[in-house]
């Protein structure tokens, strides 16, 4: 046992329960939020579950106001009740179907083929191409298209039987997803250039972004049972504004983004996205239209007084060998030397207490550690008190 | 339409009625083209002469501003214009110039029926009726104003053509519009871009500073009216600025380009003078007042690298050398700066 780790457990703690990076990834444990914000972002998705329009949330704040980490809770802890999938694209890329990549990649090519293949198969169907086709396991079905002209086949038949069950209608879309299952023999994984249109070996549609989403989301819906299909998007500002984009692919994205909203509106899908409030100010200016879609958006507000006492206390509850209460081992003063600024923003507040255990097991102070303990942290941590 | 207006240096233009002050008889063109050149009032920022273009431009705008008279082949000052009198009280050369004198020159630019015609028609609706600054300000309303360079009109081109020799090239224009109202006002041509672009926005904001102007993500530029020298303190500035603000409980979230602005139009101040308030209050109050960093690439992108400045002039620059785009005011910042409280 270390010094670090000795002095931690004679504070009556397991470890320091904040983490430096403060990132907001953190484990499925931790993803509480303060009653307020809860309140209010479970009010708001029920309503998207209720409505019949766009399902589509803005998640507003500042660098270090809890986005990442409200798009996880929302993840781990609010869609599964409603039966929605979600997926989580952290700054997904520049090119639209970057999104289809890293969707696909997260199912994993084998699975969502043999999914969608074994969905194709109907026992009770009495059609003679489906006897025909599906007698066999998928992985010896995928054997015996050892020929062009096999695969071909079925492919047309891949494409009828998927037009069948209204996943897509498009024939250009059909032929891609039936090749996308047919072709998985030869390669049971995705590759980059499988999402670049135009490219011999793609397997998305050329300029038919929101059908081919349409159908991957019907898919996933179907394989998985699921009520619907989330893709969360963090640092969405990244996506449409970041420098690797000209004007022109940024309206070009903006547009899509837009047509991908209307996918939102006709399937169970769900778009959620965070943003700063610059970003969004942006995006605004650059296209009004896109961001009036978002009718329904969440500002993450500052945290009071009480809201900062409760996600120290959580964190450290979380923590603690024996059954304290409250702050301990910190005073239950600790907080109230912190400047407004400080203790309103989540990450500031996270890392000057991480910062502050580390002084106290450096200086080897036992508990209650002082409130001048905080207060000398944050003034370590923030020397110039300037600006954020 | 007159698009006589080009890029003027209103220093050496105010110099140029000086030297000519000095010859009361007045001066033939190219006498006053080299005492312009030997006195370095006219000269490029690296010493050499300017081509006599540069000349005609500055002897023809006081001319047609109403501060030189031609006398048969010569210049003289027009001894009728209180402006000309307002500029030529001082006798040494290459001083800045001073409020007064931005105020005579802005009341002449402002009297001129092509400038009315051409620009300040779109702030006033009798443009006419602003005589001086003091009106002006009171009256004028916040304009937009878009310049593009063009695209190529293809209709003109021969089909199948491998490099059309008749392609008609929109090369640039100019729109202006009252802010909000939905009719831009063309004016197509190079000429009325650098009349208007070049020429009067860059005289009135960056020279006589009675507008000021900022850039929005799209390239349109806000012009405002404003007051040369501020007529209301920073004290009197910070408080209204506070007043106006909406705060959500314990804090307002405030975008510093549309607040900065906004209290620019309001009370008639510079965007700088409104952004050095907010400065104050995070350097005063930083247990108050926090910003919220933004990354350039934001400000600038999708504009041209000319706009970068004025894109990033509506944002805060911190001490730390971040863009700040908003900023979080705690309530009780104004109870602290209507009682002169300094921070902690």
């Amino acid at each position: 046992m270390t010094a670090t780790e000795a002095h931690l457990q004679r504070l009556g703690l397991a470890r320091n329960p904040f983490p430096p990076a403060t990132t907001g990834t953190g484990f499925v444990d931790d993803l509480s939020l303060p009653d307020r914000w809860e309140t209010e972002l479970r009010q708001l998705i029920q309503q998207l579950a209720e409505s019949d329009g766009d399902k589509a949330l803005l998640i507003e704040g500042g660098y270090g106001a809890g986005k990442t980490f409200i798009l996880n809770w929302i993840q781990a802890k609010v869609l599964p009740r409603y039966r929605v999938k979600p997926y989580f694209f952290e700054n997904p890329g520049v090119a639209f179907y970057d999104l289809a990549n890293r969707l696909m990649r997260q199912v994993g090519r084998y699975e969502v083929a043999k999914a969608l293949w074994e969905m194709l198969y109907r026992p009770n169907d009495s059609g003679t191409i489906q006897q025909s086709l599906f007698p066999l396991e998928f992985g010896q079905w995928l054997a015996t298209l050892d020929n062009r002209a096999r695969r071909n086949e079925a492919i047309r038949t891949l494409s009828r039987a998927m037009q069948k069950q209204q996943l897509a209608t498009d024939e250009e879309i059909l032929n891609k997803l039936s090749r996308l299952i047919v072709e998985t023999g030869e390669r049971p994984y995705f590759e980059y250039r499988d999402f670049v249109p135009r490219s011999s070996r793609s397997l998305v549609a050329e300029r038919e972004e929101p059908g081919y989403f349409q159908a991957l989301v019907r898919i996933l819906g179907r394989i998985l049972d699921a009520s619907g299909i989330a893709f969360l998007l963090d640092e969405f500002e990244d996506v449409a504004l970041a420098r690797r984009l000209n004007r022109n692919q940024s309206a070009a994205y903006i547009a899509t983004m837009r047509r991908l909203l209307d996918t939102a509106q006709r399937e169970d899908f769900w778009v959620i996205l965070s943003t700063t409030p610059e970003g969004f100010a942006r995006t605004s200016e650059l296209d009004e239209s896109l961001t009036q879609r978002f009718s329904c958006s969440y500002r993450i507000p500052e945290l009071s007084e009480d809201e900062a006492y409760g996600i120290v206390a959580r964190r450290l509850g979380s923590a603690r060998l024996d059954n304290g209460e409250g702050l301990m081992p910190f005073s239950e003063d600790a907080l109230s030397g912190l400047l407004e600024t400080s203790r309103s923003s989540p990450r500031r507040l996270i890392k000057i207490m991480w910062y502050a255990i580390g002084l106290a097991t450096e200086s080897e102070q036992d508990a209650p550690l002082p409130a001048e303990l905080v207060k000398d942290a944050e003034a370590r941590l923030y020397p110039e008190r300037r600006e954020a | 339409m007159n698009f006589w207006m080009r890029w003027l240096d209103f220093r050496a233009l105010r110099d140029l009625l000086l030297l000519v002050g000095r010859h009361p008889l007045g001066l033939r063109a190219s006498e006053l083209e080299r005492l312009a050149t030997d006195e370095r009032i006219l000269l490029r920022r690296d010493g050499r002469p300017y081509a006599r273009s540069i000349h005609y431009h500055h002897r023809r705008s006081l001319e047609r501003l109403g501060l030189l008279e031609r006398r048969g082949r010569r210049f003289a000052l027009n001894d009728r214009s209180l402006e000309t009198n307002a500029l030529t009280a001082q006798t040494t050369f290459r001083e800045k110039l001073e409020p007064p004198q931005k105020e005579a020159f802005a009341n002449a630019v402002l009297r001129n029926e092509d400038c009315q015609d051409v620009f300040f028609g779109s702030f006033l609706r009798s443009p006419a009726s602003a005589h001086n600054v003091a009106t002006f300000v009171e009256r004028a309303q916040p304009v937009e104003l878009l310049t593009r360079s063009g695209g190529i009109d293809q209709d003109k081109s021969h089909p199948g053509s491998h490099r059309p020799s008749n392609v008609r090239f929109h090369s640039k224009h100019v729109a202006i519009r009252p802010a909000g109202a939905t009719p831009w006002r063309l004016l197509e041509g190079a000429n009325a871009v650098q009349a208007v672009h070049f020429g009067l926005r860059a005289w009135c904001v960056d020279q006589l500073g009675f507008l000021d102007a900022t850039c929005a993500a799209d390239g349109t530029y806000t012009l405002y009216p404003k007051h040369i020298v501020p007529q209301v303190t920073d004290q009197e500035l910070a408080a209204e600025m506070l007043e106006a603000i909406d705060f959500d409980g314990e804090w307002a979230t405030i975008r510093i380009p549309d607040y900065a602005l906004a209290t620019g139009i309001r009370r008639y101040v510079s965007v700088d003078h409104a952004k050095g308030v907010l400065m104050d209050w995070l350097t005063d109050h930083p247990d108050l007042v926090a910003g919220i960093p933004t990354r350039v690439g934001f400000i600038t992108d999708g504009l041209t690298d000319r706009q970068h400045a004025l894109a990033l002039k509506g944002y805060l620059r911190s001490h730390s050398g971040a863009y700040l785009s908003h900023i979080r005011i705690h309530r009780m910042l104004r109870e602290r700066v209507q009682n002169g409280v300094s921070g902690p």
